[in-house]
């Protein structure tokens, strides 16, 4: 579904990512895992050809569904991101805009996808907003995104990114500011989302122990390139990776057992 | 802005005009200017000592000062701001004569402005160290640098001598005699809102709900035009209320170039006829306008701005 | 060769610093730059010449030579700016760097005053006070004094308060550092140079400012040739002459411009995070 061959990407001519190769297929979750800076974010954020200021794929190529993402026009970016290709971030609520509430943010997103009425367009939003187990979707969808909890804003961004069913999701730390019982919940809601939809999910993390928990195959980073990939058994267990396992003892145990 | 505030702020405005009263008294106080004298040479005629001195016991120049000052202070508040001497009519008769104009100036001036600073600051930050954002960054600087009486003269050589579009006196009240002194005013002040309004649409630009927005697909001009844009006017409403004061105190200089029948034109007549109660007058009107404006402003922004309203 | 290297560095900096320089130059040799043209004197026989060979930026309604008036104008406003940046400099500095040093009612005192000022029109409240206190030079430099000391005032207040509490200030106030030790050693250091930036780039506004109020007739007085009046005078006969007031006008812009350079290029190179 999803081909990064050899990819480097540069800010201003500086190589930030090298050599990345990745081959992902429907309904597979994969990981990203690395310390901030190691590039796993700009990967994920160069599929959707969302590069900030003067980033470019300078070698190598991504494909999607067989075609390559580098050669689209604008407009066909736009009407894949957010439908085929989804994202959620660390923190969804602060990628809405502050000042509107979440229903005009969702019906605003509904209809750049869709020729639709606003009230269905509304009924769309409270439904996906239901559909991911958040009670009264009126409600939110009359609230600022500023008075809703972290979770919460959490699965509103989920709710938004599945709305049109996207066959890949990326997952940019989706629960590094949420507290443990919550990362938890959205965690298993991520997971759900695959069950359910079949949907393909990347996600970076800095957490090794959410990698585990969640993935298929999990991708070690480091200062731009790929450190170590596998398997999630093979990296959790068989490894000899030194930086993985640095990044392994780094996880906390629980009970005597890891939580992996 | 909680009904708390508002009084606060009410209250503040008080304590303000107090103390600014207090200071044009006294400066009036020390002057070395003789407004009696003023007075009658103002009417043409040479007064004796005998005289000079009568009038000053008739107008109660002979009390002690603070006695003086809350005469006036009481009169004032009883919307009585005493007599003017030079024009020889009430002050606030004079002062409520003036505003409308000078409003009208100030207001039309500000339409103008907007008209020039927001899409050339919008247009320079989303094209921004292009060519495009260079000129009018280059033109907003040297605009900043003209002295505003400058341009008004110039626009005056340009378009009442040498092409005759508007007419050099600037009395009539009609648009026609608006637009010259109103585009003097505007084009220094759109000068620095340009840039101003690069400033905040950048500053938006770089948001991460311009990511969350694209990453959604949603259109690049309905990012900008509802989202982005929006949001940017609002630091400026703040920037705004401020720049009123520079405006009130422009529109004097302008309204002297233009012969323009405002409270400014009058003020500076006022002053240079020694004209105590007028200048005291217009000075407490000036500020009143102001800081009246300001609250309003100030208040509207909390209401717009629903992480204000809304925050506990 | 450090000099060399410093010009080089900067280059923007060293460019408006030499436009400015000559024009200080230019005002100080204002006799020798205008070629012995005395500014004061002109025969009628020569009035209202628009610009040629003998006069190259005309002759007014007294016959004076404009350009020696605008050159001898230099003097004038470049003397009254650099001492209404200086004052407004020294006096709200000073009132800031105490109020934000001794805090209490010292404090209280200073800032209600200052919230006062800003809570007024600037050019309105200089208007009058140049007014009331008569038509001079040194009223328009007190007037815009008045109105515009209470920008420093916060601003070396807020740098002093960022630096009060700090663990090496306490300490050296414990060890026994008097007070105007403090001040001077610790307190002024840390607030100077965000000042100087502010005063650099205030020269532009303020000398527009001072023209305004000349302008209006509340500045100098006639016959010392200053540029904002100058412009006062040519505003009378613009249809007939208006080279009497395109060249003072000019003269203005042209040193507003060179000295706002003159102080972004400052920032930039003093405090370069700020844009």
């Amino acid at each position: 579904m999803l081909e990064i061959k050899n990819a480097t990407i540069s800010y201003k001519n500086v190589p930030t990512v090298q050599d990345f190769n990745l081959n992902m297929k429907p309904g597979q979750i994969i990981s990203l895992v690395g310390e901030s800076g190691s590039g796993k974010t700009t990967v994920i954020r160069a599929v959707l050809g969302l590069l900030p200021g003067g980033g470019k794929v300078t070698s190598g190529d991504i494909t999607f569904e067989g075609t390559s993402v580098l050669s689209y026009s604008s407009e066909q970016w736009r009407k894949i991101r957010g439908a085929d290709i989804s994202m959620i971030f660390q923190d969804s609520g602060a990628m809405m805009n502050p000042t509107r509430k979440i229903g005009d943010v969702f019906i605003e997103y509904i209809k750049t996808h869709e020729k639709i009425s606003k009230k269905d367009a509304w009924d769309k939003g409270v439904q996906m907003l239901e559909r991911m187990r958040l009670p009264s979707g009126d409600n939110i969808m009359c609230s600022y995104p500023f008075q809703l909890s972290g979770g919460m804003r959490q699965r509103v961004g989920i709710a938004m990114a599945m709305t049109y069913q996207p066959k890949l999701l990326l997952a940019d730390e989706p629960t590094s500011a949420l507290d443990v019982t919550t990362q938890a919940q959205i965690v298993r809601q991520m997971l759900n989302l695959r069950d359910t939809y079949g949907t393909g999910i990347i996600v970076v993390t800095h957490n090794l122990g959410v990698a585990a928990y969640m993935s298929d195959y999990i991708v070690v980073m480091k200062n731009g390139r790929m450190e170590d990939q596998g398997n999630r058994d093979y990296i959790l267990h068989e490894s000899e990776n030194a930086y993985t396992k640095t990044l392994l003892d780094a996880v906390p145990s629980l009970g005597g057992e890891r939580f992996v | 802005m909680s009904k708390k505030q508002i009084l606060t702020r009410i209250l503040h405005i008080f304590i303000v005009l107090l103390g600014i009263s207090f200071i044009t008294f006294l400066l009036t106080y020390m002057s070395p200017g003789d407004p009696v004298r003023n007075m009658f040479t103002a009417t043409g005629v040479m007064p004796t000592e005998e005289l000079v001195e009568q009038t000053r016991q008739e107008m109660g120049l002979n009390d002690p000062f603070l006695v003086q000052y809350f005469r006036w202070l009481g009169n004032c508040l009883q919307g009585d701001f005493g007599k003017s001497y030079s024009l020889n009519k009430p002050v606030v008769e004079l002062l409520a004569g003036r505003i409308l104009p000078t409003l009208k100036l100030a207001l039309m001036s500000m339409v103008m402005m907007l008209l020039l600073a927001v899409p050339f600051g919008v247009l320079s930050a989303l094209y921004k160290d292009s060519w495009i954002d260079l000129l009018i960054r280059g033109v907003t600087f040297l605009g900043c640098a003209m002295p505003n009486f400058w341009v008004g003269l110039l626009l005056m050589l340009l378009l009442c001598v040498y092409v005759p579009v508007f007419p050099v006196i600037s009395s009539a009240g009609d648009f026609k005699s608006l637009f010259l002194p109103a585009l003097t005013l505007a084009i220094a002040m759109a000068a620095k809102y340009t840039r101003q309004v690069r400033t905040a649409v950048l500053e938006e630009l770089s948001q991460d709900y311009v990511i969350g927005a694209q990453a959604r697909g949603v259109k690049k001009s309905q990012i900008i035009w509802r989202n982005v844009f929006p949001n940017a006017l609002l630091p400026l409403i703040t920037m705004f209320g401020l720049s009123i004061g520079s405006l009130l105190g422009g529109t004097s200089v302008v309204e002297v170039i233009f012969s323009y029948p405002g409270l400014g034109n009058l003020a500076v007549s006022a002053i240079t006829s020694c004209d105590y109660n007028l200048i005291q007058g217009y000075v407490l009107w000036m500020s009143l306008i102001y800081m009246v404006v300001n609250l309003i402003v100030d208040a509207s922004y909390i209401y717009i701005d629903p992480r204000m309203r809304l925050k506990e | 060769m450090k000099a060399i290297n410093f010009f080089k560095k900067y280059k923007q900096f060293s460019v408006f610093l030499v436009l400015a320089l000559l024009i200080i130059l230019a005002a100080v040799f204002a006799p020798i730059v205008s070629g012995g043209v005395d500014p004061l004197k002109g025969s009628l026989a020569d009035a209202m010449l628009p610009p040629c060979k003998e006069h190259i930026f005309g002759t007014d309604k007294m016959g004076r030579d404009i350009y020696a008036r605008v050159i001898y104008g230099a003097r004038a406003s470049l003397t009254s700016t650099f001492g209404v940046v200086a004052l407004i400099f020294l006096v709200g500095s000073t009132l800031g760097i105490i109020a934000g040093y001794f805090g209490g009612w010292i404090d209280a005192v200073i800032m209600r005053i200052a919230d006062m000022m800003l809570a007024f029109p600037g050019l309105v409240l200089a208007l009058a006070v140049a007014g009331i206190m008569g038509a001079s030079i040194k009223n328009a430099i007190i007037a815009i004094v008045l109105v515009s000391w209470t920008k420093y005032a916060r601003l070396a207040r807020s740098l002093v308060l960022k630096i009060r509490n700090r663990d090496y200030v306490s300490a050296a106030i414990v060890t026994g550092s008097k007070t105007p030790y403090m001040l001077v050693r610790y307190m002024l250091p840390n607030a100077l140079p965000t000042l100087v930036i502010t005063a650099a780039t205030d020269i532009g506004a303020m000398m527009l400012e001072l023209a305004a109020l000349s302008f209006l007739g509340f500045g100098a007085k006639p016959p010392t040739p200053e540029w904002g009046y100058m412009l006062n005078e040519g505003r009378a006969c613009m249809q007939t002459a208006p080279w009497l007031m395109i060249f003072p006008g000019l003269a203005i812009f042209v040193v507003v411009v060179v000295f706002n350079m003159l102080g972004d290029s400052l920032r930039d190179i003093l405090d370069p995070k700020t844009e």
